[in-house]
């Protein structure tokens, strides 16, 4: 199926976000396209700093004001453009048509609010229900979500609840209005392990059963193979790769996903050194004009170093790299 | 070829230049921090040198001139008995300052030795800190009224009963920063290598302490330019004829009607050197804090 | 909770003794012969030797320790010099006119401070922000004594509106009260709205700051719930906390401002006890002023506990 043949849920079109910091102003999201199909997952993947989790928040508006805001783009959904959207009409498609869920569960609940009262007030808001409804539906998608005894634990607050349990309550609240899309940041990372796979196993069904549309943001490519059904790879804050999950751990064709993906450890092969990407992330007020991977990538040549590669596509794929068809190689070729 | 590509541009980008004393570059660069520093600074300067900016002494009497306007005879104007204004005013900061600068020394002294007790050894946190707690249970200018009820009025005495009101506080500030740095790995690297408690503390705990104690000896600083004005104006700090802020309006207020500026001045006077301190102390607090240092 | 109030209150204890304790001891720190002092110097021996025998100082100190504290227990403060009257009686007597004061700035702190705190916040780095922190700055620099006779020349003198002084009672004529105290509770709370404007801002600031407001938006939420439901009951957290600060702030200044607008109140009381050494007025008054704060802190440490889930339902994990 191509991707020409469905029309996307969600559509992303040169989306630039500018941070202020006190070494200058730098695009943290630089010129990002992707479209999102419903029903699928999109793994956003990439190293910290990439600007994937400033995407994510981007769409939704949620960048924080005073160093961060959208200087151009446009994000498509429903018909309209929420870049361009008034306030409030974007809060109506906030929590109810697009939720979103965050990496840190321990901070991301009020503490002084029960969670019932957390998931309820999304209800009543958007949905307009009553509060008896409300408190009944909480316990519905408490119950959903798997937490136990969830009428008793409706009026609980945050703190008596462990990490793995407030995400499910995170998710219960961003699930609550059946929103058609769900941006997922980085929702396991500050889990131990074994409730990180039971959290996405939750996401991975509840997904299918409402078939939502899931970005699911994160920095560990096993997820990403396990979850997701297409890959967006980013690197200082530019997208450098796309397409189907498989093609591209089969045949990663820009270097840096290359060299994300030679760095995991082999569990079947013979022991040797681990292969690292050399250099470190740049730092965003010294990028060149030329393609930002450049200083660290190994088949580099001085064309690269003039001007940033456009994102090129193929079919299913994309790529922005100078050298990526002889690139397109099975996995070895990195240096 | 492989290594060529590596060797680029990781090099090119030059490191940026290495700046001394950035704590003290911050800091002047900090607006409100500059303008209470000049602020403060006039009226430093007016201490410091009110002997030389006095022409007329600051006790003549001379009942010709009494009431006179602030103009371009008398800078300030003069009082009921004719007293130069600017002469006592200008001689009330230096007595002012100095009380404030006694009672932060006392402070320094008394608050980080009480506060690195408590903060350092558990068995004497408890009983100190309920000491402190009982002192701190009093509001600071009755205390303080009481304290100079009883040790009788004058400026050592106003110096005492301050340093003893505000000393909880700052003690409560060290022994903060203290538990803190108590349990840093390099304390106990330096226990396990024999050091006394006493070297420990001195030469470990309270250096790492000094940030937050210097914004506090900062505030307690205006607070006690301001609780000492109180005092005097109440008539408990130095005797008349002794020019203090606080007696000077205190002694003006009679006569409000007829020469307002008599109780004006030194109120501006105190407004200055109190808003002063309170910018300074910001600006350090801004600067030597570092969970404040978000917002620009 | 009720182990937080247990041991509030249990903690509150050894601190009452040692308030009795200073407030026994300051009598003791007089340099030289109190009794003379008192008396005055154009006292005869036998007058002299009255006041010794009045106020006990002609006994051993560990008979005046067990005196004071007997009579304590009785809840006799002791009997002052000048007005011959008991001092817990007197104290009692003013403590209405004081105290409804002390609410009416309280209402202001709280009313103006808060919500300019909050305003400040919300429309941070704007002239809005700016105005609010420069005139808060101002009033925590400006002498409290020195305002209040400034607003007398500008109120009471020039333009007439409010009396420069006096008390009426708010039972005879609320109008009359109001009018009496305006001057002295704005002169009285103009540090502490400065000081809460402060405290308020810092603190939104920061909560706004925080994963779970971002949460909020996130789920649609409009800005006046975000701020006034999710933001704000963060805030008066800490807040609640800066109260008894603003508590004993008001009863320092409540010394000197009603000395300056005749007030009779407890402050002013104490203000002419010092000047005419009344001791056990001094003594009692700053006993019955430090157990009224102790007991007033312990009442904002338990609405503390109770708006704070976090201390009042316990650690859960």
């Amino acid at each position: 199926m191509s991707a020409g043949e469905r029309t996307p849920i969600l559509s992303v079109r040169a989306l630039t976000t500018e941070l202020r910091t006190e070494g200058g102003r730098f695009h943290a999201v630089d010129s990002v396209s992707f479209d999102l199909f419903p029903g699928e997952v999109l793994g956003i993947v990439g190293e910290s700093g990439c600007g994937k989790s400033m995407t994510a928040l981007s769409i939704l508006g949620l960048v924080p004001r005073p160093p961060g805001r959208i200087v151009a783009g446009e994000v498509r959904f429903e018909g309209r453009d929420l870049v361009r959207l008034p306030e409030r009409e974007l809060q109506r498609v906030r929590g109810a048509k697009i939720a979103m869920i965050f990496q840190e569960p321990m901070s991301s609940l009020n503490p002084v609010f029960t969670i019932g009262e957390q998931i309820a007030e999304t209800l009543r808001h958007h949905e307009r229900l009553g509060r008896r409804a409300a408190r009944e539906r909480a316990v519905e998608l408490l119950a959903k979500v798997g937490i136990p005894s969830p009428a008793e634990r409706l009026d609980s607050y945050p703190h008596e609840l462990s990490g793995g349990m407030r995400q499910r309550v995170m998710i219960a609240i961003a699930l609550a209005c059946n929103p058609k899309v769900l941006l997922a940041d980085e929702p396991t990372t500050a889990l131990d392990v074994t409730i990180q796979a039971q959290i996405l196993d939750l996401l991975q069904r509840l997904q299918a059963e409402l078939g939502m549309a899931v970005v699911l943001i994160t920095h560990d490519l096993g997820i990403v193979a396990e979850f997701a059904h297409r890959v967006l790879v980013m690197y200082a804050g530019r997208v450098i790769e796309e397409g189907p999950v498989e093609a591209i751990f089969e045949s990663p064709a820009h270097p840096y996903t290359q060299g994300l993906l030679a760095s995991l450890p082999d569990l079947e092969g013979e022991i040797g050194r681990l292969s690292a990407i050399p250099g470190s992330v740049p730092q965003m007020g010294e990028l060149g004009p030329g393609c930002r991977f450049a200083p660290r990538c190994g088949l580099v040549e001085p064309a690269c170093l003039a001007a940033d590669p456009p994102l090129a596509r193929t079919g299913a794929r994309a790529v922005a790299c100078r050298r990526a068809d002889l690139a397109a190689a099975p996995r070895e070729r990195v240096a | 070829m492989a290594s060529e590509a590596l060797a680029t541009p990781l090099e090119a980008v030059a490191a940026p230049p290495k700046r001394r004393f950035p704590t003290l570059r911050r800091l002047l660069r900090h607006k409100l921090f500059l303008v209470g520093a000049l602020l403060f600074g006039i009226v430093l300067t007016a201490a410091l040198f009110a002997d030389f900016l006095i022409q007329v002494d600051p006790n003549r009497i001379s009942i010709r001139n009494k009431f006179r306007p602030p103009g371009s005879e008398w800078i300030f104007g003069t009082d009921n008995f004719g007293r130069s204004q600017w002469s006592r005013v200008v001689k009330g900061a230096q007595l002012s300052l100095a009380i404030g600068f006694g009672v932060v020394l006392l402070n320094a002294l008394f608050g980080t030795l009480l506060g690195a007790l408590a903060g350092y050894f558990r068995a004497l946190d408890n009983v100190l800190m309920r000491i402190m707690d009982a002192f701190m249970a009093f509001p600071v200018i009755l205390l303080a009224i009481g304290i100079t009820a009883a040790l009788g009025p004058g400026s050592i005495n106003a110096v005492i009963a301050l340093a003893a009101v505000y000393t909880p506080r700052t003690a409560r500030i060290v022994r903060a920063s203290v538990l803190v740095v108590r349990e840093q790995a390099y304390i106990e690297a330096a226990r396990a290598m024999g050091a006394s408690h006493a070297r420990i503390l001195l030469r470990h705990v309270l250096p790492n302490c000094m940030a937050p104690l210097i914004v506090q000896l900062t505030f307690i600083f205006a607070y006690s330019v301001l609780s000492e004005a109180v005092l005097s104006f109440l008539g408990l700090g130095a005797e008349p004829p002794t020019p203090t802020w606080g007696n000077i309006i205190a002694e003006g207020r009679l006569y409000i009607r007829e020469a307002p500026w008599i109780t004006l001045i030194p109120g501006l006077a105190l407004a200055m050197t109190v808003l002063g301190l309170n910018l300074l102390g910001d600006g350090l607090r801004d600067v030597l804090d570092p969970r404040l240092k978000v917002q620009q | 909770m009720l182990r937080y109030v247990a041991h509030r209150l249990l903690a509150s204890i050894p601190v009452l003794f040692l308030v009795t304790l200073i407030s026994f001891s300051l009598m003791q720190l007089v340099p030289g012969d109190p009794a003379i002092l008192i008396a005055g110097l154009q006292a005869t021996p036998e007058e002299v030797e009255r006041v010794r025998r009045q106020l006990g100082l002609d006994q051993p100190f560990h008979v005046q320790l067990i005196s004071w504290y007997a009579h304590l227990l009785r809840g006799d403060l002791g009997s002052s010099l000048l007005l011959g009257r008991d001092v817990l009686e007197v104290i009692l007597e003013r403590l209405p006119v004081s105290f409804s004061i002390a609410l009416y700035a309280l209402a202001l702190t709280v009313g103006v401070g808060l919500l300019a705190g909050i305003l400040a916040a919300l429309r941070q780095n704007s002239w809005v922000d700016q105005l609010v922190m420069t005139v808060a700055l101002l009033g925590v620099s400006l002498p409290n004594f020195w305002l209040a006779l400034m607003f007398i020349v500008l109120f009471a003198v020039q333009l007439g509106w409010l009396p420069s002084g006096g008390y009426v009672d708010f039972r005879e004529d609320f109008w009359g009260w109001l009018r009496a105290t305006t001057l002295p509770a704005v002169s009285l709370a103009m540090l502490q709205m400065g000081l809460l404007a402060r405290i308020t801002r810092s603190t939104m600031l920061e909560v706004l700051r925080q994963d779970y407001i971002r949460t909020a938006r996130a789920k649609g939420l409009p800005n006046h719930l975000v701020v006034g439901k999710h933001a704000l009951k963060n805030v008066m957290i800490p807040v609640v906390t800066v109260l008894g600060i603003v508590l004993s702030l008001l009863l320092s200044g409540s010394v000197v401002i009603e000395t300056i607008f005749s007030i009779p109140g407890i402050g002013s009381l104490l203000g002419s006890s010092i000047l005419r050494r009344d001791y056990p007025v001094i003594q009692g008054g700053l006993l019955f002023v430090a157990t009224m704060l102790l007991l007033l802190n312990l009442v904002v440490d338990l609405v503390y506990a109770w708006l704070d889930p976090r201390i009042r339902y316990g650690h859960g994990e």
